[in-house]
């Protein structure tokens, strides 16, 4: 057992590393996009006509989502490897902690601000840009996490 | 500047002129009344009763609303990208009214209204008889109708029905029964339908054991077997279906005049909203008084119109609009490319009349930033093309324009920094670049914070300009001119330092920095009276310094948000080179890079619009800009369905 982790540490923590990336911020992203998505749909039922704004809305949370992928996704192809030892492996893994744990709670945050938004759409919707910018403020804080563990994960790797 | 000076007119005319006076001023389009309603009135001045057109203005317009709603379905006016390219018909204002006078949309209306009340009553109709048709058919299998049973002289016969559960009690309980039978017609929704006979000796026991065991009687009012009264039914509602269509047939021909519907809507709804202006403007018996805004250039403009129409029956007094009053509505006037921008302006909040108008200052950054933050040659030329061919070919409504031609203005900025960045559909082609967003991390870092240093310089720089136009040069020096040694000294010292400068460049920029600061101390709080607040209010203001700090950090979401975008792009690219390495893969290839490009475009589009206003809301508006006027309203109608031609 002991030899096994030795031998084959690295790729496991690399994998590991995908693997946060892609999962937390993904289900943050579906559980946002689907609350967004019930509000929306709430919206629809009196103003089907609504639909194409809504969906803008709704789509909001979702980024995050994406923001893993793309981490997990130049990862799996730029950077993990059989040989790999264990320090690089433990590094990607950690690399990819801000977009996975960032991603997952920006994701639920950003869906409060979304259904909001949502409702603006229901009551006013010549202000509904506004509803956007408030949601999509709280992306930032998901581009910082990304824009971390791309640089990690690009630029500061060492092979 | 950029917000149009207004002048202030009181008119008194005589009432009777009153109605031409605003048709002629509605021609006029520029004026804005100010609302007389708060105002103390005199003796012998009051408000001007509504008048009594105005009830049957809005009951016209709740009737082409409906009529409008109602046709909406069979509307065979070309939609979609057509409807879009032919965009909303336009007429002079003059052309509405006359071309609304011809059309009675009345008779229209009446007969419309009888074939939806048809429709109405067909349906109510239709429900009540498949209502019936429901209750009847669990019934179907019964032999006899209950009417040919009624006289009967020994036996009783009772239909009803029970519920499945008590179904075995009740079938335990007739054992005991001698004279009395039930037969189980149907079983349907979890009940049993019976129809019970008894003789009617045993009527009182039979009774007693149908009601302990939850038999719910059902009387079935028909004349005729079930099987035949269902056919019935079924042909009643068929022939109310039929009638129904015969009807609904007929509205698509009211399709054609839609257009003939919309355009006396918007002269309708003009015409509101000149009669319902009344209500601003104050009166005495005789006379009329009117109060509002014209812009200043139209001043000449507006006395003609008011010579032209009322002779010498007139007063007016016309003055230039009072600096500092918050009803001075707000208009502001800016070349095309600007122009563009005003969107962002009024969506924060337009300046009132004593501020400045903030467009043209953050129009040239927002342009940059928005650029920086999508950097892309192909997404750039996408927008570009796509915005030029709506902007030629389509005829747009004007607010949409606006929007359209934003965009065009910032495809050139987002193909120039692609250029710079040497970004093509992320990394689909290999360019050259000047920066490499990926690599050079410190020099662009070092350059957002460059950027955002001018932004901020160029904000403190407006406030200060104001502050001298309102009230001195020193004050200007007090409360900007010192911030300006503080950073500036500061950043220089920062910068001497890092680099190795000769340490003379460091003592000048820190000795500007230190006396920075301390006018800072001593003059931001110099409104106290008492020494020590002026000091502790002093240093409150120098503690700013930290949200300064955070003002820069915040300049770096320019590379921030332009990486996020270049490597969704990049994992695109990825993609779609897998696919295409196989040959079923083809086709998946290229509906990936083809959908998830354009979804980037979007997202990036989204997140720099968002971005770039945050910079200029927050970190730009917040050295100079509080806005809080009001807009200045044309005496026209927004229209909703035409487009009324700008006056020449």
């Amino acid at each position: 057992m002991n030899a096994f982790l030795v031998e084959n540490g690295g790729i496991i923590m690399g994998i590991l590393g995908v693997a946060v990336a892609v999962i937390a911020s993904g289900i943050g992203s579906a559980i946002g996009v689907g609350r967004a998505g019930e509000a929306a749909s709430g919206v629809i039922i009196e103003e089907p006509e609504k639909f194409g704004r809504s969906l803008v809305l709704q789509l909001l949370p979702g980024t995050q989502g994406l923001y893993g992928f793309v981490i997990g996704l130049l990862t799996m192809i730029l950077r993990l490897d059989v040989d790999m030892t264990f320090q690089q492996g433990l590094y990607i893994f950690f690399a990819s902690l801000p977009i996975g744990l960032v991603g997952l709670w920006s994701a639920l945050a950003q869906s409060k601000a979304a259904v909001a938004g949502i409702n603006i759409l229901a009551k006013n919707e010549a202000h509904q840009t506004k509803g956007i910018i408030y949601s999509v403020m709280v992306e930032t804080y998901a581009i910082l996490a990304f824009v971390i563990s791309l640089m990690a994960i690009l630029v500061f790797y060492i092979d | 500047m950029a917000i149009v000076d207004m002048s202030r007119f009181s008119l008194l005319a005589f009432q009777a002129d009153r109605e031409k006076l605003l048709e002629q001023l509605q021609a006029f389009r520029e004026v804005h009344f100010l609302d007389l309603r708060d105002k103390e009135l005199s003796p012998g001045v009051g408000l001007i009763e509504p008048d009594q057109r105005l009830n049957k203005l809005e009951e016209d317009l709740g009737q082409l609303e409906w009529m409008l709603k109602l046709l909406k379905p069979y509307d065979t006016r070309p939609t979609g990208l057509k409807g879009m390219q032919q965009g909303l018909p336009s007429y002079s204002l003059d052309e509405v009214t006359r071309k609304a006078e011809t059309i009675d949309f009345k008779k229209d209306y009446y007969e419309i209204r009888e074939i939806q009340a048809k429709l109405d009553q067909l349906t109510t109709v239709k429900n009540d008889k498949k209502a019936s048709f429901d209750a009847l058919s669990p019934w179907e299998k019964l032999p006899f109708y209950p009417d040919q049973l009624s006289d009967l002289k020994h036996v009783r016969v009772q239909l009803g029905m029970v519920a499945r559960k008590f179904m075995d009690n009740l079938a335990e309980a007739f054992r005991k029964l001698e004279f009395s039978h039930y037969e189980i017609i149907n079983e349907a929704q979890g009940n049993y339908y019976l129809q019970v006979i008894g003789h009617v000796d045993e009527a009182d026991a039979l009774q007693d054991v149908l009601r302990r065991n939850g038999f719910t009687p059902v009387k079935l009012e028909i004349k005729q077997p079930v099987r035949q009264e269902l056919d019935r039914l079924t042909r009643e509602i068929a022939e109310a279906e039929q009638e129904q269509d015969q009807w609904q047939k007929k509205l698509p021909g009211y399709a054609p005049r839609l257009s003939d519907y919309e355009l006396v809507y918007e002269a309708k709804a003009n015409q509101l909203l000149k009669l319902g202006a009344t209500r601003n403007f104050l009166q005495t018996d005789r006379l009329t008084l009117i109060q509002g805004y014209v812009p200043t250039v139209l001043e000449e403009e507006f006395r003609t119109v008011l010579d032209n129409k009322l002779g010498n029956d007139y007063h007016v007094e016309i003055t230039p609009a009072e600096r500092n009053d918050s009803n001075v509505p707000i208009k502001l006037k800016n070349n095309k490319f600007v122009e563009s921008f005003a969107s962002i302006t009024s969506m924060y909040a337009l300046p009132k009349y004593n501020e400045i108008d903030p467009t043209p200052f953050f129009t040239p950054f927002y342009w940059m930033f928005f650029g920086m933050m999508v950097a892309d040659i192909g997404y750039g030329i996408i927008l570009l093309v796509g915005t030029f061919v709506l902007l030629k070919k389509f005829n747009l409504a004007p607010s949409m324009r606006g929007f359209v031609r934003f965009f065009h203005y910032l495809s050139y900025s987002i193909t120039i920094w692609g250029v710079i960045y040497g970004s093509f559909f992320g990394d689909l082609i290999p360019l050259p670049s000047l920066i490499e967003p990926s690599t050079d991390i410190v020099q662009l870092l070092i350059l957002n914070i460059a950027f955002g240093f001018i932004h901020l310089m160029v904000g403190l720089a407006i406030s200060a300009y104001m502050i001298v136009r309102d009230s001195s040069w020193l004050d200007a020096l007090y409360d900007i001119g010192f911030w300006y040694m503080t950073l500036i000294g500061g950043i220089l010292l920062l910068i001497a330092v890092a680099l190795k400068w000769p340490p003379l460049v460091s003592y000048i920029s820190g000795a500007s920095m230190l006396i920075g600061m301390i006018g800072v101390v001593v003059f931001t709080g110099r409104k106290s009276r008492s020494g020590t607040v002026r000091v502790l209010k002093g240093l409150y203001n120098l503690y700013g310094i930290s949200s300064y700090v955070g003002d820069f950090v915040s300049y770096t979401r320019l590379m921030a948000i332009g990486l996020a975008g270049a490597f969704i792009g990049v994992a695109v690219n990825i993609i779609t080179k897998l696919l295409l390495g196989s040959f079923i893969g083809i086709p998946f290839g290229i509906v990936v890079f083809l959908a998830f490009h354009a979804f980037n475009i979007f997202l990036s589009a989204l997140s720099a619009y968002v971005h770039t206003s945050r910079l200029t809301y927050v970190e730009f508006f917040g050295k100079f800009y509080s806005g809080g006027g009001k807009p200045f309203t044309q005496f026209i109608n927004d229209t909703k369905y035409i487009t009324i031609k700008e006056k020449d």
